[in-house]
């Protein structure tokens, strides 16, 4: 039977106090529930690893990714890109490791002397006194060229900036230079030839508006990756847009183009010849750029545009098509495609840079963009890629080479050397008139014991240098001063002194990137040991040898104060770049000449400070504000392969390591991803030399010989034989030829011609891939 | 075409007006219960809201995985807005354009939240949900903790174009533990919080509705022939 339900009698009220409290109990009850589970949501609620974050530059290449590190306790725990910099987020695989860096055991962490061959510990004091005693001692017996500096496009701005102007202003010696010169000194002659003043007139924004990448010698996909993904993003967002490559090899980057050209090595000047023919011969020309912003020259004088004309008749399609490996057909779609999408773009880096014709080929492809009006605009422009993370703008733009002064200014101008002895302070006279030495004779110069006291810093050039063998040898016999953060580079072991330095945010300084944007690296942990930062090594070494009054500013804020003041007495001029902002922005494009100034993503146009307003275009970098489209006529490499070496060999980077491998080598994702040195060939020429996969070989060149493991791909080209540089254990450069650029002794890395031998087992131990 | 979420909604009405009218009648009659009445009693007191409340449930979960459940939050609508953006080349607004998810955009790349994510994601949904309705919250809203690869691995994992990149191999380990993020290279997913913040450069922008659909009107527009254009016969 049901029960009754009890209803409430007429004379009760329709909620007595006790249902009020019932109800008040249990809307309480309910209420705190729910904000009771909220605080629980919030105390179990997903924590990041790291405790904060705080910006900073990843430490490898050119491309001067903006990171994020997470740290918790004094420790980075986890890297991101930075969303907010010029990358948006994006970094490589050598980048998102980048918190190994600093946690890399056996650092070097005391000074030592080189006693009887054998390292000994030493104090700061007994180093640098050794150091300094040493170089004075050579300066005064023969003379301030008698000791040189070999600096790092990894230095900071601030350090190069010191180095330079101690020994040029104070030693009195031009023999600065670095391994800048190895890696983008054509570049910077040919932007310098063809515009009047160094730099690329784009920047990575433009990458976002581009329709057609022209790529030539550059493996971005391997040495610039976050740029290459950014040429990616482009083509996903609008799949009509378009990608050449040019490169001996099928590099990963070719294998994603729309069009690969595989060239011959040491042959794409008649590539870029040819396609100036087709361009010029059809029309495809901006005729205004040329009336109004282009004058010509052959080198020596200016020449006409029907001048040109007859110079291009030798470089018709058909007639290099063959010399270059490639049909006549191909040349025109290409020089069609360049003139023709609207916004072209083009990338170069060591293919170009490291040849004998390195400022021929950079300035070809200036004149391309120039001929066609692809130029000034968004998405349109030539655009040299960078190897090192400051080598703009520690030692491009501070003129840290043997033959330039701050700036653009360059030794042997005597107007130039006038303007920074008044900037310094110094006597008239001062700097030495005669440039010093460039890289490759600075280590013959050794060799030949014309400099006898040398201070290498932040770079490996026991690894890195062309002609190795003979570089070593030389480097034996100079008292050679190495600040590192290694005990085991190759360079570290030649040392008579190595001085342990900080490493990446151990100190803190500005780098500036490709795009001639300067980010600051802000310092957040201490260095170990009694390790230093190599500006503090030079400050002092600069007291030491009685420099101190010249080298007034001691610490990073106050030499960056300095610097950017003297910067706007030139077009560099980046006065606006305050420590301050630096702090806050995410790197800022000079020119930049006052704090309120948001800097210059595109030189030589509106929005350029140096652009007289009413003017779309300007080249202010030449008197009449014309750039120059050269006559360059191909000259072929000393390099050639002949009966007794019928092979070139060519050198490069892979996507996992960085440079000589002193840091990347250490981290273990990263060189399981590398493996070790490798000599790759294509199949075909495997077969011809009677080798099969994986057999161990000898390479031979004019030069030296380096003995390895083969391995057969079918993405090198029949010809050439492919090897990287990063393995200490593999020293490839001791084979490659040290011929150079006559005019910016940039050495010819990317062609040597060589023989191969196959070897018995045991004359080889070979490590397995 | 009624889609299953519309069926849901439908069916979740008629049960529940179903189950008002039969508390209405007990209401009424609940003088002199029968027994069969009893049976219709708990029809209307226990299986009528277990069922509610089940179809309520999967109808939210439902619901909530479509792009439009989440727009409908405003700190959400940059991220949509930006997603639906021809121009914009965020990793979103690629996925988008390119069609490689076709619905429930969001849903898709955020698994960990949905109706087959973690208990601690439902959790988590509770707390925004708490910190949205009281207002305890701060523009831009930013992620407490680091983005899963899972979310990425659940379509990416085992695909040519993953496996054939022979730089992802020596970081296996690295992704599992999301100590190295897909996005570390594959880049920026959304606006940045700099371009969220209210006042910045872009956030009004941002924070307009349907960028996709505009942009696609006035090209629409842009191609029709009009009374003007059209040329004469």
């Amino acid at each position: 039977m049901a029960r009754k339900i009890q209803q409430p009698t007429d004379n009760e009220p329709p909620i007595n106090r006790r249902h009020f409290i019932k109800l008040s109990g249990g809307a309480t009850a309910v209420i705190s529930l729910g904000l009771g589970g909220w605080g629980v949501t919030e105390i179990i609620a997903g924590k990041d690893p790291a405790s904060t974050w705080r910006k900073s530059v990843c430490r490898y290449c050119g491309a001067g990714c903006g990171v994020m590190l997470g740290m918790n306790n004094d420790e980075v725990v986890r890297i991101r890109g930075d969303q907010e910099a010029h990358n948006k987020g994006v970094i490589c695989i050598k980048g998102a490791t980048l918190a190994q860096l600093n946690k890399i055991p056996n650092r070097l962490t005391q000074p030592k002397i080189k006693k009887n061959g054998k390292f000994v510990d030493a104090t700061w004091e007994e180093a640098m006194s050794l150091v300094a005693e040493k170089f004075s001692s050579s300066i005064e017996q023969n003379g301030p060229d008698s000791v040189a500096y070999y600096g790092s496009g990894q230095l900071y701005i601030e350090e190069s900036y010191t180095a330079n102007k101690l020994f040029k202003a104070g030693i009195g010696t031009n023999n600065v230079d670095g391994n800048p010169r190895l890696c983008m000194a054509s570049a910077a002659v040919g932007y310098t030839q063809t515009f009047g003043k160094d730099e690329p007139p784009g920047c990575y924004a433009d990458i976002d508006h581009a329709n057609l990448f022209f790529l030539m010698g550059a493996n971005m996909y391997e040495c610039h990756p976050p740029l290459w993904e950014r040429i990616m993003i482009r083509k996903k967002t609008d799949p009509r847009v378009k990608i050449i490559v040019v490169d001996p090899r099928k590099t990963l980057t070719a294998q994603r183009a729309d069009k690969f050209l595989p060239v011959v090595p040491g042959s794409d000047l008649l590539l870029l010849n040819a396609m100036a023919y087709e361009i010029v011969t059809h029309n495809l020309v901006d005729r205004r750029m040329i009336s109004d912003h282009i004058s010509f020259s052959n080198g020596k004088e200016k020449v006409t545009f029907e001048e040109y004309q007859r110079f291009l008749q030798d470089y018709t399609p058909e007639k290099v098509a063959d010399r270059l490996g490639i049909t006549a057909r191909d040349i025109r779609e290409v020089a069609y495609d360049f003139a023709t999408s609207g916004a072209t773009m083009s990338m170069w880096t060591m293919g170009v840079n490291q040849r004998t014709q390195g400022v021929f080929l950079n300035n070809c492809l200036n004149s391309l963009h120039l001929l066609t009006g692809n130029i000034c605009r968004p998405g349109a422009t030539p655009f040299s890629l960078t190897g090192q993370s400051n080598a703009c703008g520690g030692v491009r733009d501070t003129g840290s080479l043997a033959h330039l002064l701050p700036n653009g200014r360059l030794v042997a101008k005597a107007e130039h050397r006038r303007e920074m002895e008044d900037i310094w302070n110094l006597p008239e006279g001062k700097i030495n008139p005669k440039p010093g030495y460039d890289a490759v004779n600075l280590f013959r110069a050794m060799g030949e014991e014309k400099v006898k006291a040398a201070l290498v810093m932040c770079t490996n050039p026991a690894q890195s240098l062309p002609n190795l063998g003979a570089a070593i040898e030389a480097m034996k016999k100079c008292f050679l001063v190495v600040a590192e953060i290694f005990e085991d580079t190759e360079t570290a072991k030649l040392a008579d002194v190595l001085l342990p330095a900080a490493l990446w945010i151990e100190k803190e300084g500005v780098y500036g990137q490709s795009e001639r944007r300067y980010q600051l690296i802000e310092q957040v942990l201490d260095p170990p040991g009694e390790a230093r930062s190599d500006l503090d090594i030079l400050v002092d070494l600069a007291e030491r040898l009685g420099h101190g009054k010249l080298i007034s500013a001691k610490t990073a804020p106050e030499v960056w104060d300095e610097y950017r003041k003297i910067s706007a007495h030139s077009v560099y001029n980046f006065e606006g770049m305050t420590r301050q902002r630096l702090g806050k922005e995410r790197g800022i494009l000079w020119p930049c000449p006052t704090e309120d100034h948001p800097g210059t993503p595109r030189r030589y146009t509106k929005g350029d400070p140096f652009v007289e307003p009413g003017r779309d275009i300007q080249f202010y970098g030449k008197p009449d504000n014309r750039a120059v489209v050269f006559l360059r006529p191909y000259i072929p490499s000393d390099e050639q392969k002949d009966g007794q070496f019928p092979i070139y060999l060519t050198t490069g980077r892979v996507i996992e390591q960085w440079h000589t491998g002193t840091m990347t080598d250490k981290i273990p994702e990263l060189t399981e991803g590398s493996g070790p040195g490798r000599l790759i060939m294509n199949p075909y020429d495997g077969w011809r030399l009677g080798l099969k996969d994986g057999d161990p070989i000898e390479v031979s060149s004019k030069f030296g010989a380096l003995k390895g493991r083969v391995v057969f791909s079918e993405d090198e080209t029949i010809g050439v034989i492919f090897a990287a540089f990063y393995d200490t254990k593999f020293l490839v450069n001791k084979v490659v030829a040290d011929h150079y650029d006559p005019v910016s002794k940039e050495p010819e890395y990317k062609v040597t011609a060589v023989k191969v031998r196959k070897l018995n087992p045991e004359e080889i131990k070979l490590e397995p891939l | 075409m009624i889609t299953k979420v519309e069926l849901v909604q439908f069916l979740g009405i008629i049960l529940f007006l179903t189950q008002f009218g039969l508390l209405f009648w007990i209401f009424k009659k609940g003088k002199d219960l029968l027994p069969n009445v009893k049976r219709m009693a708990f029809a209307a007191l226990i299986v009528c809201p277990v069922l509610l409340g089940l179809l309520g449930n999967f109808y939210v979960f439902d619901h909530s995985k479509t792009t439009q459940s989440c727009s409908s939050c405003h700190v959400m609508k940059p991220m949509v807005n930006d997603m639906q953006d021809p121009e914009s080349m965020t990793l979103a607004a690629r996925h988008f354009k390119n069609n490689w998810i076709s619905e429930n955009e969001c849903y898709s790349c955020h698994t960990d939240y949905g109706l087959n994510g973690t208990f601690k994601a439902k959790l988590d949904g509770y707390r925004h949900l708490m910190r949205y309705i009281t207002s305890t919250y701060e523009e831009p809203i930013i992620s407490g903790h680091a983005f899963s690869n899972a979310n990425c691995n659940s379509c990416h994992s085992g695909t040519e174009s993953f496996e054939s990149v022979d730089v992802h191999q020596p970081l296996l380990a690295s992704f599992s533990s999301n100590e190295v993020s897909c996005l570390n290279c594959h880049g920026r997913a959304h606006p940045t919080r700099l371009q969220r913040t209210p006042g910045s450069e872009d956030y009004e922008k941002l924070m307009t509705d349907k960028v996709a659909d505009e942009k696609l009107k006035a090209y629409l527009q842009s191609i029709t022939p009009t009374s003007e254009t059209k040329p004469s016969p």
